[in-house]
C-alpha cells in the first residue's frame, strides 16, 4: 500500500494541490497499527528488521530518558518486524493520538522542484512524513533540512542538479538544534537613589555665617552582576528514512554523489549578568545665605563605581543523535553513490562575561551662600570590571549514522 | 569707570533753558562731563558709592519731600519684614530715599555693602521708540557683586521721550530715575498698556539655586517582562521525550512593577522688586506706571510612574511520548509605579516702595497699576505608571482567553502640589502720598 492509499484509508482529504502540486495535511495516528502503515515503504521483513537495525545501531538510552527503551522497541514495531508487549502497549497508549505532518503529491505531478532551502522541520518535533510520487529535482542551490525532527521521506525519483547552498553541505542536512539561548539574568536592582547629601551651611546668627555645606558622600559600588546560567544542551537530531524508489540522476551534481551530512544539536552558552549601576553621589550642602553674607557651599560626591559583571555561564554540552539515518536507494544503484557527512556536536561556547555596570552619575555641588562660590564639582563613578569568563561544555554529542541500503 | 555711548540728536530736544540746566547741575553732580552731553553722547560710570551719605545725596528728592516719604515709608508690608535681614535694607533705603536714620548696628551690618556699587548713568535725549523697551536694569555681575546684592541705578534725562508702544524699565534694581521732560505723545492711556516698569528681578533671590521654576521629577523606570520556557527534550516518532517534567517553567512569569516616578522639585521664590524713586520735572501727555512683584515660580510637575512589565505568555502545550502537556499558565502584569507628587509652588517676591514725584498740576495724567507677586502654580502630580499586561496565551494575542491573567493594578497618581503664597503689590506714592486712584490687579 503507498502512503497516498495509506493517508486516504486514515481519511485525509486529497485536498487542493499547492501550486507546485503538493498537498499538506496534519493528521492524528490514534495507535501504533496506524503508524506501522503510514511507515510502511514495501520492504520485505528482512529488510524491514535491517532498517529498523540501523536507525538504532548504537543510539543508547541516556539517563535522562527512561522512555528510550520503549521508544526503541515501539521503532522496532513500526519499522522492522519486533511485537510490542502488551506492557508496551499499555506504557504507549498515553502518548496516542500522535500527531504527523505529510506532505505528499498526487502521483501523475510533476516532480518537486527545489532551489533554496526546503526546511521540512515541524516546530514541535513531531513526525514530518514527506511522500513524493511524482519525484523531486533538487536543483543548484537547494537542500533539504531536517532540524530535531524525524524524517519519514519517500520519493519515486530524485534528481540533483548543482550542489547546496553556502552554509549546507548536504543534499540532505539532518541537524539537531543549537541549545536554546538562556537569558542573561537581570542586573541586580538599582541602589539607593542616591548616597547621601552634605549637611547644608549654617549661620551662627544672622549676618554671621558658620561652617560651610558640607561634601555629599561618595556613591557606593554597585552589585555585583549574577553568573550567567548553564548554557542549555543541544537538541539530538532524529532519526531519518530517506527512501528513493524509482531513479536516482546525479550527472547533473557537482560532485556525483548523494551528500547526507548530519550533526545534533551543539551546546548552548548563558551570557552573565550585567553589573548594577554605581550609586550616585550625594550633593553637596548647599552654602548657608546668611542675610547679606554667607557660606561656600560642600564640594558633590564622585559617583560609586559600576558593580562586576557576573560570569559567564558555561556552555551547554552537545547532545547525541536521537536515531540514526536510513537510505535506500534505488535497485541496482551502488551504495557508495550516497556519501555520509556526519560530525559531532561540539560542547557549547561559554556565555559572554556581564559587563560592569555603569558608574554612578556624581552629586550636585552645593550652590554657593551669597557671595560665596559654589562646592567642587564630583566625578562620575567608574564603570565595573566585566564578569569572569565562563567555560565551555564539556560534552561532545555523537552523530546519526547513515546507512544505505538498496530499495 | 564711565564710558561713552552712542550719540544721540543733542538739538532736537524741547527742554527749556532752565530744563537743560537742571540735567547738566545734576549731570556734574554724577561726574559727567557737561559739554560731552551737550553733544549728544551717553555717559554711563560704573562705581562704587563710598558712603552710606554719599549716597543719599543721589537722590532727587528735596526735604519736604523726603519728609513725607518717611511718613509713609514703613506702612504694614514693609513693617513686618523689620526684625529680619530685609528690615536692615529697608531702614538704609529710608535713609537714601526719604529721611530716615540708620543706627548703629544697622550701619554695622550694612558696612559689607560698602562701597556701594552702582550704576551712573546721564543722557540729554533719549527717545524710546514705538516697540522698544529701554531696560535700565543693570546686572549684579556687571559691577562684580553676586546677582542677589543690591545695585544703585541712578539715571539722569534731559527730555524722555516714550513713543506709543514704547516702555522703560528696571527689574530690580534700586532706581533713581529722574527727567526734567517725561513726552507720552499719545491721546489717552490704553487699557493695560504702560510707559514706565517697576518690575522684579527676573531671577529668583532665595537661598536655592537653579532655575525659578521647580523641575519636574523624573519619570519611574519600567519594569520588565515576564518569560516562559518549553522543557528540553529529545525529538522521536511520537513526541517529544522530555529530560524532566516541565514543571512551572511553562507558565510565564510574572512582569515586574514599575518604579516610582521622582517628586517635582518645588518652585522659587519670585524675584524681588526693589525700591524706585521717579522724579519727572515735566510730564507731557498721559504715563502709565506699573509697578509689580515677582511671581514665585511653578512646582514641578511629578515624574510619571514607571509602566509596569507585561506578563509572560505562557508556553504552549505540545504532545511528549507520557502524553499532552498542556500549556503554561499566562503570568501576571507587574504593578504600575506610583507616580510623583507635583512639587510646592514659589512664594511670591518680596516688594518695596516706589515713589514717584512730579508738579502737582500733571498728577492727573498719571495712571498707575500695582500687581501682586503671585505665588507659582503647584506642580501636577506625576501620571500613575499603568499595570503590565497579563501574559496571553498563545494563538489568541488580541482576545484574552478565559484564563488569561489580569493586567495588573495601575499606580497611585502623584498629588499636586500647593501653590506659592501671594506676596502684595509694591506701595506707589506720588509726591509722599498714596497714590489715590491705582489699580491693582487680583
Amino acid at each position: 500500500m503507498s502512503i497516498s492509499q495509506t493517508l486516504s484509508s486514515l481519511g485525509v482529504p486529497e485536498g487542493t494541490a499547492a501550486g507546485n502540486g503538493t498537498v499538506q495535511a496534519r493528521i492524528s495516528l490514534h495507535n501504533e497499527t496506524q503508524l506501522k502503515d503510514l511507515l510502511d515503504i514495501g520492504l520485505s521483513p528482512q529488510q524491514r528488521a535491517q532498517h529498523a537495525g540501523a536507525l538504532l545501531d548504537g543510539i543508547t538510552a541516556p539517563a535522562s530518558q527512561p522512555h528510550v527503551p520503549l521508544l526503541h522497541a515501539l521503532i522496532r514495531h513500526v519499522v522492522g518486524n519486533d511485537e510490542l508487549s502488551a506492557g508496551d502497549r499499555a506504557q504507549l497508549a498515553p502518548a496516542f493520538p500522535v500527531t504527523a505532518h505529510v506532505l505528499t503529491q498526487q502521483p501523475a505531478a510533476a516532480p518537486l522542484q527545489v532551489n533554496d532551502v526546503w526546511d521540512v522541520s515541524t516546530p514541535d518535533g513531531t513526525l514530518k512524513v514527506i511522500d513524493l510520487p511524482g519525484g523531486i529535482e533538487l536543483q543548484d542551490g537547494g537542500c533539504i533540512v531536517a532540524r530535531s525532527t524525524p524524517l519519514h521521506f519517500t520519493c519515486s525519483s530524485f534528481t540533483r542538479t548543482g550542489g547546496p547552498p553556502a552554509g549546507y553541505s548536504g543534499d540532505f542536512n539532518i541537524l539537531g538544534t543549537t541549545g536554546a539561548p538562556v537569558p542573561a539574568p537581570p542586573a541586580p536592582p538599582a541602589p539607593p537613589a542616591q548616597a547621601p547629601n552634605g549637611a547644608p551651611g549654617e549661620c551662627i546668627s544672622a549676618g554671621v555665617p558658620g561652617d560651610p555645606g558640607q561634601p555629599g558622600a561618595a556613591g557606593q559600588p554597585g552589585a555585583a552582576g549574577a553568573a550567567g546560567l548553564l548554557g542549555n544542551d543541544g537538541i539530538a537530531s532524529a532519526i531519518a528514512t530517506i527512501a528513493i524508489t524509482g531513479t536516482l540522476t546525479l550527472t547533473g551534481a557537482t560532485r556525483q554523489q548523494l551528500i547526507v551530512a548530519t550533526q545534533p544539536g551543539p551546546g548552548g552558552g548563558g551570557n552573565g549578568g550585567q553589573g548594577g549601576l554605581g550609586q550616585q553621589g550625594g550633593n553637596g550642602g548647599n552654602g548657608a545665605t546668611c542675610n547679606c553674607t554667607g557660606n561656600g557651599g560642600g564640594g558633590a560626591g564622585n559617583g560609586g563605581q559600576g558593580g562586576t559583571g557576573g560570569p559567564g555561564g558555561n556552555g551547554g554540552n552537545g547532545t547525541d543523535a536521537a536515531g540514526n539515518i536510513a537510505v535506500h536507494v534505488p535497485k541496482g544503484v551502488s551504495a557508495s553513490v550516497v556519501q555520509p557527512l556526519p560530525a559531532p556536536a561540539p560542547p557549547g561556547q561559554p556565555g559572554s562575561p556581564g559587563p560592569g555596570g555603569p558608574g554612578g552619575a556624581p552629586g550636585q555641588p552645593g550652590a554657593g551662600g551669597k557671595n560665596n562660590p559654589a562646592g567642587s564639582p564630583g566625578g562620575p563613578g567608574s564603570a565595573g570590571d566585566p564578569g569572569a569568563p565562563g567555560n565551555p561544555g564539556t560534552g561532545a554529542g555523537a552523530a546519526a549514522k547513515v546507512t544505505v541500503a538498496s530499495h | 569707570m564711565s564710558g561713552i555711548g552712542n550719540l544721540v540728536s543733542a538739538g532736537r530736544h524741547h527742554l527749556t533753558d532752565e530744563e537743560v540746566g537742571a540735567f547738566l547741575g545734576r549731570a556734574r553732580r554724577l561726574g559727567h562731563d557737561p559739554v560731552r552731553l551737550l553733544a549728544g553722547e551717553v555717559t554711563e560710570t560704573l562705581t562704587r558709592v563710598p558712603t552710606m551719605e554719599q549716597a543719599r545725596q543721589l537722590s532727587n528728592a528735596a526735604a519736604a519731600e523726603r519728609r513725607a516719604r518717611q511718613a509713609v515709608f514703613f506702612h504694614p508690608a514693609i513693617a513686618i519684614r523689620s526684625r529680619i535681614g530685609q528690615g536692615v535694607h529697608d531702614r538704609c533705603e529710608a535713609c537714601v530715599f526719604a529721611d530716615g536714620t540708620v543706627e548703629d548696628a544697622d550701619r554695622v551690618w550694612l558696612a559689607r555693602h560698602f562701597p556701594f556699587p552702582a550704576r551712573l548713568l546721564s543722557v540729554l535725549c533719549r527717545r524710546v521708540a514705538a516697540g522698544e523697551v529701554w531696560d535700565l536694569t543693570v546686572a549684579g555681575r556687571v559691577l562684580g557683586v553676586d546677582e542677589r546684592d543690591d545695585v544703585l541705578n541712578v539715571v539722569n534725562v534731559g527730555e524722555l521721550v516714550i513713543e506709543p508702544g514704547g516702555r522703560v524699565i528696571v527689574q530690580g534694581n534700586l532706581l533713581i530715575l529722574g527727567c526734567q521732560l517725561l513726552r507720552h505723545p499719545a491721546p489717552a492711556p490704553e487699557a493695560g498698556d504702560y510707559q514706565l516698569g517697576v518690575l522684579a528681578t527676573p531671577h529668583s533671590v532665595d537661598r536655592r539655586s537653579g532655575p525659578l521654576r521647580g523641575r519636574p521629577g523624573a519619570p519611574g523606570t519600567d519594569g520588565c517582562p515576564g518569560q516562559a520556557t518549553r522543557p528540553a527534550g529529545v525529538p522521536t516518532m511520537i513526541g517529544f521525550a522530555l529530560n524532566e517534567p516541565p514543571g512551572d517553567r511553562m507558565n510565564g512569569t510574572g512582569g515586574s512593577g514599575g518604579s516610582r516616578g521622582g517628586d517635582g522639585e518645588p518652585g522659587r521664590t519670585g524675584g524681588a522688586t526693589k525700591t524706585a524713586e521717579i522724579t519727572v520735572g515735566r510730564l507731557a501727555g498721559p504715563l502709565t506706571l506699573v509697578a509689580a512683584g515677582g511671581c514665585g515660580g511653578n512646582g514641578g510637575a511629578g515624574g510619571d510612574g514607571g509602566t509596569g512589565g507585561d506578563g509572560g505568555d505562557p508556553a504552549a502545550g505540545f504532545r511528549t511520548t507520557a502524553g499532552p502537556v498542556c500549556p503554561g499558565s499566562p503570568g501576571q502584569g507587574g504593578r504600575g509605579g506610583d507616580a510623583g507628587n507635583g512639587g510646592r509652588g514659589g512664594n511670591g517676591g518680596i516688594s518695596s516702595n516706589v515713589f514717584v514725584t512730579l508738579p502737582a498740576r500733571m498728577a492727573g495724567q498719571l495712571r498707575v497699576l500695582t500687581y501682586p507677586a503671585l505665588g507659582g502654580a503647584g506642580g501636577a502630580g506625576g501620571r500613575p505608571g499603568r499595570g503590565g499586561k497579563g501574559g496571553r496565551n498563545p494563538g489568541d494575542p488580541a482576545v484574552p482567553a478565559a484564563d488569561a491573567a489580569a493586567d495588573a493594578a495601575a499606580g497611585a497618581p502623584g498629588n499636586p502640589g500647593r501653590d506659592g503664597v501671594r506676596r502684595p503689590a509694591p506701595e506707589v506714592f506720588v509726591n509722599g502720598r498714596p497714590f489715590a486712584g491705582r489699580t491693582t490687579s487680583p
